[in-house]
Formats: C-alpha cells, sequence, structure tokens
C-alpha cells in the first residue's frame, strides 16, 4: 500500500539487554575521553612504551642464542666480553626459569610500577568524561528516565574509566608480553614467562579495578570539569610528596598514596623480594651487583606492607563510594 | 543631528568565518533596534561598540572615540550582556557595589545607589538576601540590566534584554527603557521579540549575513521597498461577502480566507487607490467590520521581507 | 501601570569621574573576597587550613614522648601466638606454663632490649646499622638461651624458626630508615618542603592562574571590561587583588603551623616565624605573578607550571651557573638559610641576601608586566575560550 502510517508508534522492534545498554554507557564515555588529543597522545606514548619492552625482551632472548647476530655483536666489542657472553649466555640456556621466568618477571614488574603513573595521568584527563560532566548538564536525570538503573550507569562509566588504562596501561604490558616472547627464538619462552603473566594480569586486572572505582569517586566531587582533575593530581602529588616525611614519623601515612598503596600490592604480587633473592642466588655477576643494593631498599622490596595497603584502599574505596551514592542521584 | 555611533567599512572576521562584513551606518541618540537572525553580526557589533572585540577592518566610533582600551569613553556606556551568565556566588548588593566602586562611584554613595537601581529594575527585595546563582532567569535578567544602569550612562547596550522575562516582565523593562530615554539615555538594544521592539524603539538596524540590510526608521525602511503590495487582516462577520465585492472592484491583488476565524486577508495592488475608494466598497458591501491591522507595516513583516 | 522609581542622574552632580586606582582596587577586593569566602565554602576551607598543621601536630612528638621512646622490635605477644599456632600444626602439645614462661621471657628481654638502645648524634650511617644489628643478635640469643631452659627439644627447635623470621622480620624493619630525625625535624621538613615548597606555590599559581580564564569562561569578564578601567589596570587590580586574599589566608595557615610547632615544644620558633613570614610575603607575589602569567599563555596553566617547576625550579636551580638565578626557589632557599636551625638542616647553597630580595621583586613585576601587555592587546572572547 503506497501510503505508510507516519503518526507516532511504539518501538515494535528488538530490544538490547540489560548489558548492551551498559555498553552503549561505557562505548559512549570511552568515545568520549579519546575525543582528547593529549589523552590521544598519552595512548600511543604507553603503546610506545609496550613496544620498546617487547625490543627489549627481543634483545634479551637474541643474547640466549649462540649464534645470532646480537649476540655476534656484542662479543665483537671486545675479548673479555667474548669470554664473559659465552659464559654467562651458556648459563643461562642451562637455566631457563631463571633466564626467562625470574627475568620477565622483574622486567614487567617495573614497567608495571613505572608505567602506572602514564595511565594515572589518563584517568586524571578522563576524570571529567566520567560523571562530572553528567553532574553539570544534568545528564544523570536523562539516564534515570531511561530503562537503566543507578547501577547500570555505574557500572557503565566504570567500564569506561577500566577500558581508558586497558589502553594505556593492560594493552601495552600484554601486548609487550605477547610480542616479546613471539620474538623470542623459542617457543618455550611462552611456557616459561607464564608465571610473570599471570603476575601481571593478577596486578593489573586488581589495580586497575581499584584506580577505576576511586577515579569515579572523585569524578563526582564536583560538577566543575577543571575541579576534579585538579583534585586528581593534587591527591597523587601529595600523596608521593608526603612519603619522606611519613617515613620517618607516622608510617600509616604512607598509606594515604594510591599510588604507594598499588606499588605493594605489586611487590606482594610479583613476590619482588623473592625473584630478586633467586637472581642474586644463581646468576654469576648479577647476583654482586644485587648484594649493592642497600638494606633499606631489600627491606623494602622484601617486604611489602600489604596488610596496610589493603586497608588504605579500602578506606580509600569506602569513601568514594559514599560520595557516588551522595552525589549521583537525579534531582 | 549629532551622531553617536559612526561605522565606517567596519568588518570583523573570526579566522574564516566573516561576523560583520564591510558595514556602515550611524546611529543617532534615541532608542535604537538592532535585529537580524542568528549568527547576523548582533552580538559582534555590540561587543564592538563596548569595547571589547576589535575591528578586524574599518572603524568604528562611539561619541567620537574608538571603543577599545578606552575608560573615559567606557564611563559613558553601560551594557548588559546576553545569556544568564553571573557570579553564582555573590549576592545582588555586593555585586553592584563592587562594579559600581569600579565604576567611580563613591564608597559612601555606592549602597545607595545600588538599592536604588535594584528597586528601579523591580528585583523584589525579598531576594536580595539570596545569591546569584540561585535567582531565576529573569530576576538575574534584572540585575544585570542594573548593573548597565549603576553608573549612569548616556549610551546603555543592551544585548536581548527581554530574554527569560514573562510577559509582565517585558512590559517592566521596556516602561523602564522608555523613561530612560525621555531621560536623555540613548538605547541601543537587539532581540529577537520583535514585536517589543516595534512598540519602543523610533529607528531599527537590520542585519543578516554580518551586513546591514537597512537602518532608520520603520516608516523609511518600508516606504524604501518597492512593489511591496499593502497587506491588511480584516475581522469581519462575512468575509466571503467582503472578499467577493473587492474583487469584483478589481483592487486585490490576492487574498486568503479564514472563514471560521472571520477573518481576511487581503493584498492591494495600489495601496494610495484603495484607501481612497475604500469607505466606500465597504459600504456597498454590507459587511459589518470589526477591525482592520495593516500585517506589511509590522517589524516582523519587514524584517521577513528584507532577509528573504 | 507602576512607574519605577526615579534615580538620581550623576550626569547632573558630574559624577563622571574616572574611578580612582583605589577605588577601583575596593570594587575588585570587595568581588574577590566576597566569592571565595562563603558560608557553603566554610567548611572545606577550614579543613585544608587544619589538615597541615594536624599532621605536624601527629608526627612531632612531644618532648615527654621523645625521652620514652625505644626502638621497636616488634610484639612479644604476636610472637608466642604464632608460636603456640606453629606447635598446634605440628601437633606438639604446649602446656599452660610454658606458654606463661615463654612469654614472661620474650616481654622482659623485649623490653630491655627497647629500653637500652642510645641513638647517638654524630654517628654515621654505617656504624649505627652495625651496632643495631649487634643490639638485635645480642636480644636474639639471649631469648634462646633463655628459652632453651624451658622449652623441650621439638618446642625449641620450632621456636628457633619462629624466634628466627621475627629477627628478621624487625632487623629488616628497623634498617628501613638508616639515618633516623631529630624530635623537631619533622617539623621543618613540613614546613619548608611541603608546606613552603609545594603547597605555597601550587596555591598561589592555581589561584592567580585562572584570574582572567574562569571569568571568560563563565562568561562574566565582560561585566570588568567594560568598566571605565583600562584593561592593564583591570588585570593589575585583580592580582593585586587576588594576592592580598592569598596572603591573608597563607598567613593563616602559617600562624596555625607554628602554634602546631609551638604545641610540641619545636624551640626557636620565635625567630624563625619573623622570617617565615618576611620570606612568605615575597613569595606569594612572584608565584602568583608566574600563575598569572602561564594563565594568560595556555589554559593548562597547572600542567605549565609543573613544567617550570621541573625545568627552572629542579633543574636550572640546582646546576651552578649563571642562570640559576631564574630559580625562585634558590632565592628562598637563601633567605630561609638566614635560620640557623633551617641552614643546619638543609645546608643549602648559599647566595646574597639582597640578590635574593632583589630577584623575589623583579620577578612578579616581569610576569605581571608581559601578562598585563598580553591582556592589553589580545581580546578573549567566550566562544573560543568554550572551544579550547
Amino acid at each position: 500500500m503506497p501510503l505508510h502510517d507516519a503518526h507516532y508508534q511504539h518501538w515494535g522492534g528488538a530490544h538490547t539487554g540489560i548489558w548492551g545498554r551498559r555498553w552503549v554507557i561505557a562505548q559512549n564515555g570511552l568515545s568520549a575521553c579519546l575525543r582528547s588529543k593529549l589523552l590521544r597522545y598519552v595512548v600511543l606514548v604507553s603503546w610506545v612504551g609496550g613496544l620498546l619492552m617487547a625490543a627489549f625482551l627481543f634483545f634479551l632472548g637474541q643474547l640466549l642464542v649462540p649464534d645470532s647476530n646480537m649476540t655476534r655483536w656484542v662479543m665483537q666489542i671486545s675479548p673479555d666480553i667474548r669470554a664473559f657472553v659465552r659464559m654467562f649466555t651458556s648459563w643461562l640456556q642451562d637455566h631457563p626459569e631463571v633466564s626467562v621466568g625470574t627475568t620477565q618477571n622483574v622486567l614487567f614488574y617495573y614497567y608495571g610500577v613505572y608505567s602506572m603513573p602514564l595511565s594515572i595521568i589518563a584517568l586524571g584527563m578522563a576524570l571529567p568524561a566520567l560523571i562530572t560532566r553528567d553532574l553539570a548538564s544534568n545528564a544523570i536525570l536523562i539516564y534515570s528516565s531511561k530503562a537503566v538503573t543507578r547501577g547500570d550507569y555505574l557500572l557503565g562509566k566504570f567500564c569506561t574509566a577500566f577500558g581508558v588504562m586497558t589502553l594505556t596501561w593492560l594493552g601495552p604490558l600484554c601486548g609487550a608480553w605477547f610480542v616479546g616472547n613471539l620474538l623470542a627464538p623459542d617457543w618455550t619462552f611462552f611456557w616459561h614467562a607464564r608465571i610473570a603473566l599471570i603476575h601481571v594480569l593478577i596486578f593489573g586486572l586488581s589495580s586497575m579495578a581499584v584506580l577505576s572505582l576511586l577515579a569515579l569517586g572523585v569524578s563526582a566531587v564536583s560538577s566543575r570539569e577543571k575541579s576534579t582533575p585538579a583534585l586528581w593530581f593534587t591527591w597523587w602529588v601529595l600523596g608521593l610528596a608526603i612519603q619522606p616525611i611519613a617515613l620517618h614519623t607516622l608510617q600509616w601515612l604512607r598509606h594515604l598514596s594510591f599510588g604507594y598503596n598499588l606499588k605493594q600490592i605489586a611487590l606482594a604480587v610479583f613476590h619482588l623480594g623473592r625473584e630478586l633473592q633467586t637472581a642474586q642466588d644463581s646468576i654469576p655477576i648479577l647476583g654482586q651487583l644485587l648484594r649493592q643494593v642497600p638494606p633499606a631498599t631489600r627491606a623494602a622490596l622484601d617486604h611489602p606492607l600489604l596488610g596496610g595497603a589493603v586497608m588504605g584502599l579500602a578506606v580509600m574505596l569506602l569513601t568514594a563510594a559514599l560520595i557516588v551514592n551522595k552525589r549521583v542521584v537525579p534531582e | 543631528m549629532t551622531v553617536l555611533i559612526r561605522a565606517q567599512e567596519l568588518s570583523r572576521w573570526y579566522g574564516i568565518v566573516m561576523g560583520l562584513n564591510n558595514v556602515t551606518f550611524q546611529i543617532e541618540p534615541g532608542l535604537t533596534g538592532l535585529v537580524g537572525p542568528n549568527g547576523a553580526g548582533k552580538s559582534t557589533l555590540i561587543q564592538i561598540i563596548t569595547g571589547q572585540l576589535k575591528p578586524s577592518s574599518g572603524q568604528l566610533t562611539v561619541f567620537g572615540l574608538a571603543p577599545w582600551n578606552n575608560p573615559p569613553l567606557l564611563r559613558r556606556i553601560g551594557y548588559c550582556p546576553e545569556g544568564e551568565a553571573v557570579p553564582k556566588e555573590l549576592r545582588p548588593l555586593e555585586w553592584l557595589e563592587g562594579l559600581g566602586l569600579m565604576s567611580g562611584l563613591r564608597a559612601d554613595e555606592v549602597k545607595g545607589r545600588a538599592e536604588a537601581i535594584l528597586d528601579k529594575v523591580k528585583l523584589p527585595r525579598e531576594h536580595w538576601g539570596k545569591r546569584l546563582g540561585q535567582y531565576s532567569k529573569g530576576m538575574k535578567q534584572r540585575v544585570k540590566l542594573g548593573q548597565g544602569l549603576l553608573h549612569d550612562p548616556e549610551l546603555l547596550v543592551l544585548d536581548e534584554p527581554m530574554n527569560g522575562l514573562d510577559p509582565m516582565g517585558r512590559q517592566e523593562v521596556a516602561q523602564t527603557l522608555k523613561e530612560l530615554s525621555a531621560g536623555g539615555v540613548s538605547i541601543l538594544i537587539s532581540s529577537h521579540i520583535l514585536a517589543e521592539l516595534e512598540a519602543l524603539c523610533n529607528n531599527i538596524l537590520l542585519l543578516n549575513w554580518g551586513r546591514i540590510l537597512a537602518s532608520g526608521s520603520q516608516k523609511e525602511i518600508r516606504s524604501d521597498i518597492k512593489n511591496w503590495p499593502e497587506e491588511l487582516e480584516i475581522e469581519c462577520d462575512a468575509p466571503e461577502k467582503l472578499a467577493r465585492h473587492l474583487f469584483a472592484a478589481g483592487v486585490l491583488a490576492g487574498f486568503d480566507l479564514s472563514p471560521e476565524e472571520g477573518l481576511l486577508r487581503i493584498r492591494v495592488k495600489d495601496a494610495a487607490s484603495f484607501y481612497e475608494q475604500w469607505t466606500a466598497l465597504l459600504l456597498e458591501s454590507g459587511a459589518m467590520v470589526h477591525a482592520i491591522r495593516s500585517r506589511s507595516r509590522s517589524l516582523q513583516n519587514i524584517y521577513d521581507k528584507v532577509t528573504t | 501601570m507602576n512607574e519605577s522609581p526615579p534615580i538620581s542622574s550623576f550626569r547632573a552632580t558630574g559624577t563622571h569621574a574616572r574611578p580612582g586606582l583605589a577605588g577601583a582596587f575596593r570594587g575588585l577586593w570587595l568581588l574577590t573576597w566576597r566569592s571565595q569566602l562563603t558560608l557553603r565554602q566554610l567548611p572545606v576551607r577550614l579543613a585544608t587550613l587544619l589538615v597541615l598543621p594536624l599532621l605536624v601536630y601527629m608526627t612531632v612528638r612531644s618532648t615527654d614522648k621523645w625521652a620514652l621512646r625505644r626502638v621497636d622490635l616488634g610484639k612479644s605477644s604476636e610472637e608466642l601466638i604464632n608460636f603456640l599456632q606453629r606447635l598446634k600444626r605440628e601437633r606438639i602439645p604446649a602446656t599452660v606454663q610454658t606458654s606463661k614462661a615463654l612469654g614472661d621471657i620474650l616481654d622482659h628481654e623485649t623490653q630491655q632490649s627497647e629500653l637500652t638502645w642510645q641513638e647517638w648524634t654524630s654517628e654515621s650511617p654505617e656504624a649505627r646499622l652495625q651496632r643495631l644489628k649487634d643490639h638485635v643478635a645480642n636480644w636474639d640469643s639471649r631469648i634462646l638461651s633463655r628459652a632453651k631452659a624451658v622449652l623441650d627439644d621439638r618446642e625449641f627447635a620450632e621456636f628457633q624458626v619462629v624466634q628466627q623470621r621475627h629477627r628478621d622480620h624487625v632487623l629488616l624493619k628497623l634498617t628501613e630508615v638508616s639515618v633516623p630525625w631529630s624530635r623537631t625535624e619533622p617539623f621543618y621538613h613540613w614546613l619548608i618542603n611541603f608546606y613552603f615548597f609545594l603547597i605555597l606555590p601550587l596555591t598561589c599559581v592555581r589561584g592567580c592562574g585562572p584570574l582572567i580564564r574562569d571569568e571568560l569562561q563563565a562568561d562574566t569578564l565582560g561585566f570588568l571590561i567594560t568598566r571605565p578601567v583600562s584593561r592593564a589596570r583591570l588585570l593589575m587590580l585583580k592580582y593585586a587583588s587576588q594576592v592580598a586574599w592569598l596572603e591573608i589566608l597563607l598567613l593563616l595557615e602559617t600562624l596555625l603551623l607554628f602554634a602546631a610547632g609551638a604545641a610540641r615544644e619545636v624551640p626557636a620558633l620565635g625567630t624563625l616565624l619573623p622570617l617565615v613570614l618576611g620570606v612568605q610575603m615575597l613569595a606569594v607575589p612572584a608565584w602568583s605573578a608566574l600563575g598569572l602569567f602561564l594563565g594568560q599563555v595556555t589554559t593548562r596553566y597547572m600542567a605549565a607550571a609543573l613544567l617550570y617547576g621541573a625545568i627552572v625550579e629542579m633543574g636550572i636551580g640546582r646546576i651552578p651557573t649563571n642562570i640559576n638565578i631564574l630559580s625562585i626557589v634558590r632565592h628562598l632557599q637563601t633567605l630561609l638559610s638566614q635560620n640557623a636551625a633551617v641552614y643546619a638542616l638543609y645546608a643549602w647553597p648559599s647566595g646574597k641576601v639582597a640578590t635574593a630580595v632583589g630577584a623575589l621583586l623583579v620577578a612578579p613585576v616581569i610576569f605581571l608586566g608581559i601578562a598585563t601587555l598580553l591582556f592589553s592587546v589580545i581580546e578573549y572572547h567566550h566562544a573560543a575560550e568554550m572551544q579550547k
């Protein structure tokens, strides 16, 4: 029939499920974050770091192959280095768990912990797109009029923050592990380096969850776009600044810094103290170098303050939950 | 006659976008309306007049002086911007006192002056204790108008001052502006509410696409537009009968009927000749006429005609 | 229709003069402090003022508590519990008398060792570390020899494992800090490192950076620049009123910090306070002017300030070259070093006081001058600002 009914009609097509709607909130949030040129630069820098890490793993892997171009090039430097490299590489080939497993575990600890600031910066830039702008524009009222609950909305925003950090942290970490081992001289590298990957996933996923929840709390503090990133960065910087004073006075003050708490969790997950002890006891020459690490530093590595870190993070998360509960309500 | 504002080949661009395109005009003292659609260049022109922007080329003078960074000139100009933005944390008296001191009022007189201004713009006293962030749109508009009047300017420039006001409020603002104009203050007002401007302004300045399309009084503009048939709206008891009679008399260029409303809208070929015959034609038709309105004389009509 | 009340015309009385400097400043001062001191903001302001003095009070021990301080050899009760749990796992029965006897030994030896430890002044960190290790080893051997008398062989074997772990944990915790601080040292670190060189500059930059940008983004700049005040004068007076506000706020904070220090009997505060207040009076305009200049140049003025801090203050300022005169921190250090306690603690390289004062007076003039020039010449447009 030529004429169609153009009047208002109820939607008769298929409805997406609740996860589809949550995905839309997360996806829109992530798109809003990625509109920022600076954030895109941070993502780029993070992946460049991942590539460099993969290149370094490739380099290390090549050193384990006696007749590789890398080994031949290094051995050309001087006769002493040639002798050292021969002895070192033959030892490493006999002890793959240490040469591959321990080395990658230690490397990924340092890469994971020292690339965390980039993610913190990225999350700070993404804060306005989480809850802040929605508070300013009353979009929460619009969301609440749709078929999504407050929990769905928050879950979607949580996934936005999680997505940002996947792009800047977990993605490059896992990518570096995969590419680094793909470029290894042997497929067994994947097996020997499995522990490092497991540790990366445990630490990465748990830290990202914690940081995402904290970010939600901070982004709900104010409806002003400039205030929430300022609060986030101020908290981070002051947390770092307080460390030297706290170390000499009230040690629990160190746990006011989320960066410090997450570092303690990293130490516990990666068992860095134990790994360094293994490396010190097993690997020639490196052991002598590691013995020169100051006792204070070794003490910190061997005994992470996990209990305090967990309690500190729990208090922060509780505060964030209270803030979100109070602020994210349709007016 | 003295010229208040003179623009000579004035242009202003934002990157590759032309805000004002080589405009030349003069504004004389009195009440002048600035009319144009969104993006016509009204706010740009107002911001140049009030010294917030510089011309990209050409020149504009107010009281014979260039407004940019010109404190003696700014003493003579009052400005009420578009938009709802006001300092949210301040109370109206606090804000007006601060601005008043900045405008040269003495410390001992500024408070009294601020209170008098708030009374003049009819902001109820029971709201004076609240912060500006808690005000409705209309209340903010009144306070904004008040800050423009604080230092008794000779020229008051208002960008969409009726926005957010209810009909009563618009009437009160219009009354205030008429009183100011009668007191010797020149007013330049931009608005989309053309009916109010029509009743308020002696002269209008029509803008579109950054160009001046017309300037002068409404009568001058209308008479300048050629081949523009007179349009009338007649409210009567037998519109069909009247239409048949007028059509037979050969005076109509066209007509529209709304019998259910009792309305007949006609376009006449020759206005002068029509008016000479009108009384006779009406008596002959036998129709009972309740009201006649000229649609072509309205500012809306001029605006539509000029901007299409 | 009601007519609006007539108001007197100033033109009749000739009040058409331009506002004087004092009048304009008074107006801007009114707008500045009234918008920043509101009842709604008061709890947050009070909390931020009190946090740092509270931290000082908590971390500086009183002379009495300091005299009673001991080296921390851990909780003997926890060690006893660990031992009993280990015995239970190994299915070794433990009697009440044995537990009590061992508990008494642990309490007694731990207390004695904690009390007998003395910190020596002018002892090298290496010597202190060795002495600490020897002290812990002595404590450990005394416990083991006394425990052997009350425990049987199986119990003693298990106890040795527990005691070794406990000893290692205690030693690692004690060696985390190689050079312990004196009683009053935390006060100076809070005051100088944390407050003076971190909080104060950040507060000033945050306070003055968005002086124009905030007005622009809120679309209220038009109300100010259409007043009969030149753009240069407007910016300078806005800066002056904001600096005055910051001086008052930071004066309060400094006084509260010193009050906390006095409550904890930090000596010689009477000579330090005037110096700190005087240097602060110079520091606030300098940092504020820097913030204002950065705010005129970029919307990301805080990031720019951190970059400035990294490059100029932490980089150039620490290198002995001719251009380290650019570092504001360096000049502040020169002035603060005039206090003996501060100098003894930090031993900053000393410069000339006159140069430092001169540089701190010139810096705001330069930054403010450039900012004023920019503001006088550049238009600031709300629509363009919102697109950034």
